[in-house]
């Protein structure tokens, strides 16, 4: 028996409520508010080598990853603004190798803030449009049925 | 003091919520208050609305969580003043209470966990029958004898890492290990029925507050059937701030509660306290009130939890387009140290598993390196990752209870409660043993543990925020517990309690379905009792 066409209309409602990344956040269009232009371009080039663009796979720039880390910071508590206005400026592609193999174990202010970077551009990256691509998830989506691990 | 009612009912969580319609549907004449407003499903909550677009609206509200969510947006973290191991807990105050968010995990209590109870699974089993159809439960007919089957829709099945996880478990099984895995039992519609709720779409946000109320809650089941019956009076919005005693103080005669800003009251002849395991012994604290057994906020139970992760390389490039299901975890390990105990702990835990890519909500987690490394990792990672959380049962002792705060009092001027929670050696060898049969299961299956915790310890063992019970207990005298074996109080008649407060032990399990059938079966005794005339 199919559900009363009533609540079908009112999903259909609630769904549609779900629009898509609004004109501001296009690519590119972005004028930053919490960095410099100067520090943005950096920051878009450290978003860049972490989660690069790939053939078929969207990256950090088609995620628009820049909107989303200077918005947060726009209202971000003040030592969390300085630690990264100070953490992009000092960190640096070349040393992301270096860097890294601190991760789990971060003991200098540029290792630890290696880890506060990733951690943000990974959240950012994964509530995109860009990074449901990459993962190729189509969830968050109205389906009829679930077929688990038999599907 | 104008109106008065038969019973008053405050709280309108999954406790007061099936009181307050048994109690309309057997033709009282019902109060509910809750303290919070109607949040209104799909436009006060809706979990599927894209991050980006609602980022800034969010962060100018100050919501960090960058996902909506029913439980994140509106409870009240300051609450509760925390002494010992912090719980991760808040205050949701909303009619449906903490129904809005949590889970649907719908697990019977079974005969082995009554043994340490007054009544017997027997007498509660009709009414987890009832509560099961009621709320719509699916689940498979497993035969577990400790996790009794009950009145089912069609089950939900498993994602590929978690079924691949109970292919471990069977292969232990086979050498005689006590253990089972089965699919999760939750109160969310698989099959349409007339007059139900909507067939769940499978978007898995279930926890962040069900946008098309599939999902059971208080506030889309019994308490809209409840006003229907024309039997409930629904206040919203009105906090309750005393509890009116008569004068000799043997009964109840009302409430008074703050509604809009106005104080006001209502008379009633009995009253039902569902409010929470920590807000009806503060409740009761205030006014030292149906407390001669000195158990009052005593005997306060939590479970605790840990997660682990693993991965199978051999589901790497399976098909994860859409695995988001009824929320994370569609698996359970159970059934162990159900028949032989443990010798290095007292009680059982189980352990709820889960998988699937849902990069919104991301909880196959972190990956190391950067670069197309990275990206490469995080796929596979999602893909072939499956989580277990633990959930152990901590035991009561003199250093977990409820009491009152002098120095923090909430706006209507009442001190507000501590909880004073504390680790003890039990659940520390419980934890080591779970990561130790995690570890064997993952083995067994031909996996690779990702992530665990080296060494459990306080410091990263957590304490489930919703899971509290225990603080008002069930007893068959008097001087053992606060309410007598029908959830009525020891010391004053007309008045009883409808949360999981009178949980008087806890297992591994889940506690809401429980807590409905409990509440329902003194629903029912309340209205034999009022027939008799004996309110």
């Amino acid at each position: 028996m199919k559900p009363p066409a009533i609540e079908r209309r009112e999903l259909i409602r609630i769904l549609a409520a779900a629009p898509a990344a609004p004109a501001a956040a296009a690519a590119g269009a972005y004028v930053p508010r919490f960095f410099t232009k100067e520090e943005y371009a950096k920051l878009d080039e450290l978003t860049a080598a972490l989660l690069p663009e790939e053939p078929g796979s969207p990256g950090a720039r088609s995620a628009n990853v820049g909107f989303y880390v200077d918005t947060v910071l726009l209202y971000a508590p003040a030592d969390m603004q300085q630690q990264w206005r100070r953490g992009v400026a000092s960190i640096d592609p070349s040393r992301f190798a270096a860097l890294a193999t601190a991760e789990t174990n971060p003991s200098t202010e540029d290792e630890r803030f290696f880890g506060v970077f990733k951690r943000l551009v990974l959240e950012a990256f994964f509530q995109s449009d860009a990074g449901a691509k990459f993962f190729g998830y189509r969830g968050n989506a109205a389906v009829s049925g679930f077929n688990g691990c038999a599907r | 003091m104008e109106k008065t009612f038969d019973v008053c009912v405050v709280g309108s969580g999954p406790g007061g919520g099936i009181a307050a319609w048994v109690l309309a549907t057997n033709g009282l004449k019902v109060a509910l208050l809750e303290a919070g407003p109607r949040l209104r499903a799909g436009v006060d909550y809706n979990a599927h609305q894209s991050t980006y677009e609602n980022l800034e609206k969010r962060l100018k509200l100050g919501k960090r969580n960058p996902l909506p969510g029913v439980w994140s947006d509106n409870a009240e973290k300051d609450h509760f003043t925390p002494v010992g191991d912090r719980p991760n807990h808040g205050l949701l105050r909303a009619l449906g209470g903490r129904s809005l968010c949590w889970a649907g995990h719908s697990l019977r209590f079974g005969p082995l966990d009554f043994q340490r109870w007054p009544i017997s699974y027997e007498e509660v089993a009709p009414y987890y029958s009832k509560a099961e159809r009621f709320m719509s439960v699916y689940g498979r007919r497993d035969g577990l004898w400790n996790l009794p089957d009950g009145e089912f829709m069609k089950p939900v099945p498993m994602r590929c890492p978690e079924a691949q996880l109970g292919a471990g478990v069977a292969r232990l099984r086979a050498s005689g290990r006590e253990m089972a895995f089965i699919e999760l039992r939750k109160a969310i519609p698989t099959e349409a029925r007339p007059g139900g709720r909507p067939v769940c779409h499978y978007c898995g946000h279930c926890m962040r507050g069900c946008e098309v109320d599939s999902k059971y809650t208080s506030a889309n089941t019994p308490i809209p059937k409840a006003l229907r019956t024309g039997n409930l009076t629904l206040l919203t919005g009105a906090m309750m701030t005393r509890i009116v005693m008569d004068r000799a103080r043997h009964r109840v005669s009302g409430v008074e509660y703050v509604e809009g800003g106005r104080a006001t009251g209502l008379r009633c002849r009995s009253l039902v306290l569902a409010c929470s395991t920590v807000e009806t012994a503060r409740f009761l604290l205030l006014q030292d009130l149906a407390n001669s057994s000195g158990l009052v906020g005593r005997n306060l139970m939590s479970h605790f939890g840990l997660y682990m992760t693993a991965t199978f390389d051999r589901l790497k490039g399976r098909d994860s387009s859409n695995d988001d299901g009824t929320d994370y975890f569609h698996s359970l390990l159970t059934g162990l140290y159900w028949k032989t105990p443990s010798r290095k702990f007292e009680g059982s835990y189980q352990v709820q598993c889960g998988a699937g890519v849902n990069p919104r909500s991301n909880r196959a987690g972190w990956a190391p390196g950067y670069g197309a490394d990275l990206k490469r990792r995080l796929k596979e990672l999602a893909e072939t990752h499956v989580l277990m959380n633990l959930q152990g049962m901590m035991l009561p002792s003199r250093e977990t209870f409820v009491d009152l705060d002098r120095d923090r009092r909430d706006r209507f001027g009442l001190p507000l409660p501590r909880v004073h929670l504390r680790y003890g050696a039990n659940e520390i060898a419980m934890a080591k043993d779970c990561v130790e049969v995690c570890e064997e299961i993952v083995h067994a299956a031909g996996g690779k543990v990702w992530q665990k915790p080296e060494t459990p310890s306080p410091a990263n063992l957590i304490i489930d925020g919703n899971h509290w019970a225990g603080t008002c207990r069930m007893s068959k005298s008097a001087k053992d517990g606060v309410v007598n074996t029908n959830s009525q109080s020891h010391d004053i008649p007309n008045l009883f309690i409808g949360d999981a407060s009178v949980f008087p032990a806890y297992p591994e399990k889940n506690p809401t379905l429980t807590n409905i059938a409990l509440s329902w079966r003194m629903s029912e005794n309340l209205a034999a009792l009022a027939r008799k005339g004996e309110l």
